[in-house]
């Protein structure tokens, strides 16, 4: 009972010590939001080709815990993460307009077209998922129509992830930003009381849908395809918001059509800390993780992520392809700071009295 | 939903599960006295194997299930938060201070009472209030704060809770002044139990095995029904709480294992993050242990904050070693193992009391007489054979009961999640990730080797040491005395 807790504590010490010994002391902090199933061989082959350590940090939805935003936030004093890699471009640009992000436009930022980078080059944009209707095909099939009928007729067959985090609450943002806001409240105080399935994220949506517990969802690609390589009876149509008020917008609010609809396309996004001890090293992430080669990785991985820059098409998995004319036609999400703001206050008055 | 929305439903699921678990702790209480110590043993065994079977797992693969219907998801946390919150009721009942009036005390009070001698009604609810009632009132209230408190299996199976109304908050950038005002909410409405709770522990002193007397009335019709009914329950907690989730863990694990072993780097990770969360646990199961031995009198206001549940405790431990003078020490180990220690030592001064309950002081105390008295000629052996009757008096009891504290801090997930130091990441976290986006081979051979390795490392330790110190051949009666 002696001997134990030596050798427990000099274990502790040790494992605590050895990240921060030689090498080791030059590791790379990054904060990662994107999901480490995915995120986890992005990394690793960086630190193969460049010799560079990284240490990662994740927080998926699912943990719901300490966000890494608000964690960056409170460390900014002391700031322990070097690069945030982000699974939206939001939040990264709410960092931006509190001075949390050094600027760096490496060739990266060069590559990539104007709508997915910022101007100063406080963060780039990457790998981009795409906000669609999962559909159960045994339940339905995949058709507007049929969608809206339903919807209409019995919300409880609908699944939506609680829209206070991740890329609901940019669905959200720019429902708000399109309809504004007594349209958006209306629309969504309508569907709760009419029993629409709210789940804890994305991922459950996807879950409820595959099972037919609900026959369509309101999730991202990369839970659909789980679904679709688990050989589940789903399939998608992308989101579409009328950015201009027209007579052909739809009523259920799932999906609108019309000459000025657009998806929802997020992309990944990188952004260095300001004060960060290890500028260059940030900078080669920065480059790597926007470069073609990471969207390349990401368009093959399960999550079949959408490149924003310039890739050789023959390369792209049939899936990543079939998406990537939605992808173009993505709504531009850079003037959406202050609805996201307005719609998030309105959000927490909601669900967090 | 409202913090006071989420508490109140959380209450409500609190005292209807307090109630239904209630006469099931007494049936298996009542069994305990019945059977003899070997079968007691076994189903000390059982009746605690759903409590220590990770909550994660549980959660992990009942969450399919619990997806189906909102209402689906509240009936099986209940379910399975019952079969966690019988063995508490059941222990608390056992190390209990009997009853001031007996059963035959109430019966005959009743039939005064019917025959119009003596006494009034409200005398016959004193009686039952200094009966059963108090005999009932530590169970209840322990069981209470365990289901108050349930954090995990309720996240991942998605039902309401006032837990994961707090780290909705803290996640959407609650302010730490605010979420204190907050959880001042959650804290008074478990004050009362709390200290209800700390009081009792500190005043117990009855045995806690039952004597001969007990035994003797194995015979009766009554008893042979409680024993049926008790081994029931716990079979069905087991079967419940441990067998269902390790056989849907199992089909596909056997791929999974395969898998791992392709993959050297994923083992080392494993390994590593096995290594990290056993240290700690051991660090703070031993300090918490230590500790728990030192609280008397008025230092037992130490053991409240342990109660109030890891997750305020380390949301609590992240305020603290963020300000100007603890944030040196915040990236390091240091608040990971304070706050499972100081969540650890209510559960320590309970399996301390349990232990004393259980020890045979005189025994004890005869076998160091016998060990200081060792005849010359007999040296080394003599030595060997006392300290291995001691180390089955005594040690062995209190290094299960440190190795129990081990594996509940091996396996809590808020604080590992909120304090772990950068490059000390958990396995436990990654797997809870991993746990949301379904089930796979893989996740499943990795989860089944993180929670199974340590109780193989235990019961590997238990038996060198009983090889290397030889089995007590001269132990012991029922009642612990030495018998040659």
């Amino acid at each position: 009972m002696v001997l134990l807790p030596v050798l427990a504590v000099t274990l502790l010490v040790a494992l605590w010590l050895f990240p921060r010994s030689g090498a080791g002391s030059n590791s790379l902090v990054v904060y990662c939001a994107h999901d480490a199933v995915y995120a986890d061989q992005i990394l690793k082959d960086f630190e193969h080709q460049t010799g560079i350590h990284v240490e990662v940090r994740y927080d998926t939805e699912a943990t719901k815990s300490l966000g890494l935003i608000n964690l960056i936030v409170q460390e900014q004093r002391e700031p322990r993460c070097d690069l945030f890699w982000n699974n939206e471009l939001l939040g990264m640009m709410d960092l931006q307009s509190q001075g949390l992000l050094e600027p760096y436009r490496g060739s990266a930022w060069q590559r990539l077209p104007e709508k997915y980078r910022d101007a100063d080059g406080h963060w780039v944009g990457f790998g981009a998922r795409l906000r669609v209707m999962i559909v159960n095909t045994d339940r339905m099939a995949a058709d507007e129509q049929v969608i809206e009928e339903l919807v209409h007729r019995d919300a409880t067959r609908v699944a939506v992830a609680k829209p206070l985090f991740g890329t609901t609450l940019t669905h959200y943002t720019v429902l708000w930003h399109a309809w504004g806001p007594e349209r958006l409240k209306k629309w969504h105080h309508e569907l709760r009381d009419r029993g629409l399935r709210e789940v804890n994220g994305n991922g459950p949506v996807k879950d409820v849908v595959a099972a037919g517990t609900c026959d369509v969802g309101l999730t991202d690609t990369d839970d659909l395809f789980v679904a679709i390589d688990d050989h589940l009876p789903v399939d998608m149509l992308p989101v579409r918001v009328a950015t201009e008020p027209n007579r052909e917008t739809s009523i259920s609010g799932l999906s609108e059509q019309g000459k000025s609809a657009r998806t929802i396309c997020i992309p990944n996004t990188a952004a260095i800390i300001r004060g960060t001890k290890r500028l260059e090293a940030a900078r080669k992430l920065v480059d790597y993780l926007a470069s073609a080669e990471t969207e390349l990785a990401l368009a093959q991985s399960k999550s079949r992520q959408v490149p924003l820059g310039e890739v050789e098409s023959s390369r792209l998995p049939a899936e990543v392809q079939r998406m990537k004319p939605w992808a173009d036609e993505g709504v531009d999400l850079r003037p959406l700071l202050s609805d996201r703001r307005e719609c998030l206050l309105w959000l927490k008055s909601e669900y967090v009295k | 939903m409202s913090l006071l929305a989420t508490c109140w439903w959380t209450l409500v699921r609190t005292v209807v599960l307090c109630l239904v678990a209630w006469p099931i702790c007494q049936w298996i209480e009542r069994t305990f006295h019945v059977l003899t110590p070997a079968r007691r043993t076994w189903l000390l065994v059982g009746l605690l194997a759903p409590f220590c079977f990770p909550e994660l797992i549980v959660g992990y693969v009942f969450r399919d299930l619990a997806l189906s219907h909102p209402a689906w998801a509240e009936a099986l946390c209940a379910g399975l938060l019952l079969v966690r919150l019988i063995p508490v009721g059941t222990i608390a009942l056992m190390v209990a201070p009997p009853a001031e009036l007996d059963a035959t005390a109430i019966h005959t009070r009743r039939m005064l009472l019917r025959s119009g001698q003596t006494g009034q009604w409200f005398e016959l609810v004193r009686c039952y209030w200094f009966g059963p009632i108090v005999r009932a009132l530590p169970a209840l209230a322990l069981m209470s704060t365990v289901a108050f408190q349930e954090f995990e299996m309720a996240a991942l199976l998605q039902t309401m809770g006032w837990t994961d109304w707090f780290v909705t908050a803290q996640r959407l950038g609650l302010e730490q002044s605010e979420m204190f005002q907050q959880s001042l909410w959650p804290l008074a409405w478990q004050m009362p139990v709390i200290i209800a709770v700390v009081f009792w522990l500190f005043r117990r002193r009855s045995p806690l095995v039952p004597g001969p007397g007990n035994l003797a009335a194995a015979h009766s019709q009554r008893d042979r029904l409680a024993v049926r009914v008790g081994v029931s329950c716990v079979l069905v907690a087991v079967l419940i709480g441990c067998v269902i989730p390790l056989g849907l863990m199992g089909w596909r694990t056997v791929d999974g294992f395969r898998l791992l072993l392709r993959q050297r780097p994923q083992q080392i990770g494993l390994a590593r993050e096995m290594g990290t969360s056993a240290a700690v646990a051991v660090t703070a199961a031993i300090g918490a242990w230590n500790i728990s031995g030192r609280l008397r009198g008025v230092a037992a206001i130490g053991l409240l904050p342990g109660l109030l549940g890891s997750m305020l405790l380390s949301l609590g431990c992240v305020a603290l070693f963020q300000t100007a003078w603890l944030r040196p020490l915040y990236d390091t180990p240091l608040p990971w193992v304070v706050s499972l220690t100081v969540w650890l030592l209510p559960r320590a001064a309970i399996l301390r009391l349990w232990l004393n309950a259980r020890q045979d002081s005189e025994a004890i105390h005869a076998v160091k007489l016998l060990a200081m008295g060792a005849p010359g000629g007999m040296g080394i052996r003599y030595q060997r054979q006392t300290s291995a009757i001691l180390w089955h008096l005594r040690e062995r009891s209190q290094f299960l009961a440190v190795s129990l504290l081990c594996y509940w801090a091996y396996c809590d997930l808020p604080t590992a999640y909120m304090l772990a130091p950068s490059g000390m990441a958990s396995g436990l976290v990654r797997l809870y990730n991993f746990m949301h986006f379904g089930r796979s081979a893989a996740l499943s051979a990795e989860a089944l080797l993180f929670f199974g390795i340590p109780i193989a490392c235990l019961s590997l330790l238990l038996l060198v040491k009983r090889r290397v110190s030889g089995p007590a051949r001269f132990l012991v009666t029922t009642n612990g005395k030495l018998s040659g």
